[in-house]
């Protein structure tokens, strides 16, 4: 009896641990405050995805369209 | 204000917390709403709402969840005995809790202190989260920047209104972005008469101190700088257009010259204006 009374009182602690973690979890979601995201720091950092992506950024100057298909293959 | 026993008792159980609050509320790049420099008076306003607030939810929480002997009225009863002079005499309720419950108070308002935090994380995280902030003005971070540089300014109701007329189509909106180009015009003489276009991502931005509404600085990467194309002349002073050359657009009307370095810091105070993109 006893030590079914431990073992239901381990549980609920772990349940209750299980839940605030997926709360804290479910809540930092989509919060970051970054200017610039890591995936882009990265495509900067190599010279050639620099010149591809500035390249892009010229063609949406000039003609005001994004082209999706390569800024996906570039990011 | 004296420091009195009633303005220390005070201190802790509405500043503190109310402080504490806003310093987990005000996280990431909104920390910058956050400022030691900023003088005590104004940090002490700013912090006796939430202190309030924190205050009267940790005592229904503590009372419903532990059950408390004491009553509102002693509270005021205690309060009261201990921020007068003591002319009036003191309750037996006051000499008891300062007797037997001081203990008691500080435990307590250790646990305030601690739900202070969470709720300043939960209620900022909930806004970000549920992107309130970008719904309604009344829970906007006051760092406009912010929201400039991460392109979540196109987002906001009225820039997506904006766009859909300029554009005809809802370009802005659930707009994944992931990078801010900056086109930068800036004046490098005191007259202002003489600009320079620099170009480049922008990585990091300052705020002023004493005005977080203010760019101080931006730090961009992979910067160039525009470079008008000189002219050539014929015999008889007129430009000579390359043949070769197609249709003119804003890109190819200027050179387009590397600065070189990793990190390029421009003074906001020279900026005349800025295009992002």
């Amino acid at each position: 009896m006893e030590n079914n009374k431990n073992l239901l009182d381990t549980l609920g602690i772990l349940s209750i641990v299980a839940i605030l973690y997926h709360f804290f979890k479910s809540l930092n979601q989509n919060t970051e405050t970054n200017v610039i995201s890591d995936d882009a720091i990265k495509a900067i950092k190599d010279p050639t995805t620099a010149n591809l992506l500035r390249e892009e950024v010229d063609h949406y100057h000039d003609t005001g369209e994004w082209n999706e298909k390569k800024l996906e293959s570039i990011l | 204000m004296s420091l009195t026993l009633g303005f220390i008792a005070f201190f802790i159980s509405i500043i503190i917390p109310g402080i504490i609050f806003r310093r987990f509320f005000f996280y990431g790049e909104f920390s910058k709403q956050f400022n030691t420099k900023d003088p005590v008076l104004h940090s002490i306003f700013f912090s006796i709402v939430p202190g309030i607030v924190i205050q009267i939810v940790s005592f229904i929480i503590y009372n419903l969840s532990l059950d408390f002997n004491s009553s509102l009225l002693d509270i005021f009863v205690i309060f009261r005995d201990v921020t007068s002079d003591g002319s009036n005499g003191t309750n037996k309720l006051t000499e008891d809790f300062i007797n037997n419950n001081l203990i008691t108070f500080l435990i307590y308002s250790l646990v305030v202190f601690v739900f202070s935090a969470f709720l300043g994380w939960a209620s900022s995280r909930t806004i970000r989260n549920r992107q309130w902030d970008k719904k309604y003005k009344l829970f906007r971070f006051k760092n406009q920047w912010y929201y400039i540089f991460s392109g979540e300014v196109l987002n906001l109701k009225k820039f997506e209104e904006a766009h859909n007329i300029s554009f005809k189509s809802n370009k802005s909106s659930d707009q994944d972005i992931f990078i801010t180009y900056a086109d930068i015009l800036v004046s490098v003489s005191e007259q202002n008469d003489r600009k320079e276009l620099y170009t480049g991502y922008v990585v990091d931005y300052d705020l002023k101190s004493d005005d977080i509404s203010q760019l101080d600085k931006i730090y961009l990467i992979d910067t160039h700088r525009y470079k008008k194309k000189e002219k050539i002349l014929d015999e008889s002073g007129l430009e000579v257009k390359d043949k070769n050359q197609e249709v003119e657009t804003p890109t190819k009307s200027r050179n387009r010259l590397r600065v070189p370095g990793d990190i390029f810091v421009l003074n906001a105070k020279n900026i005349v204006n800025l295009n992002l993109t």
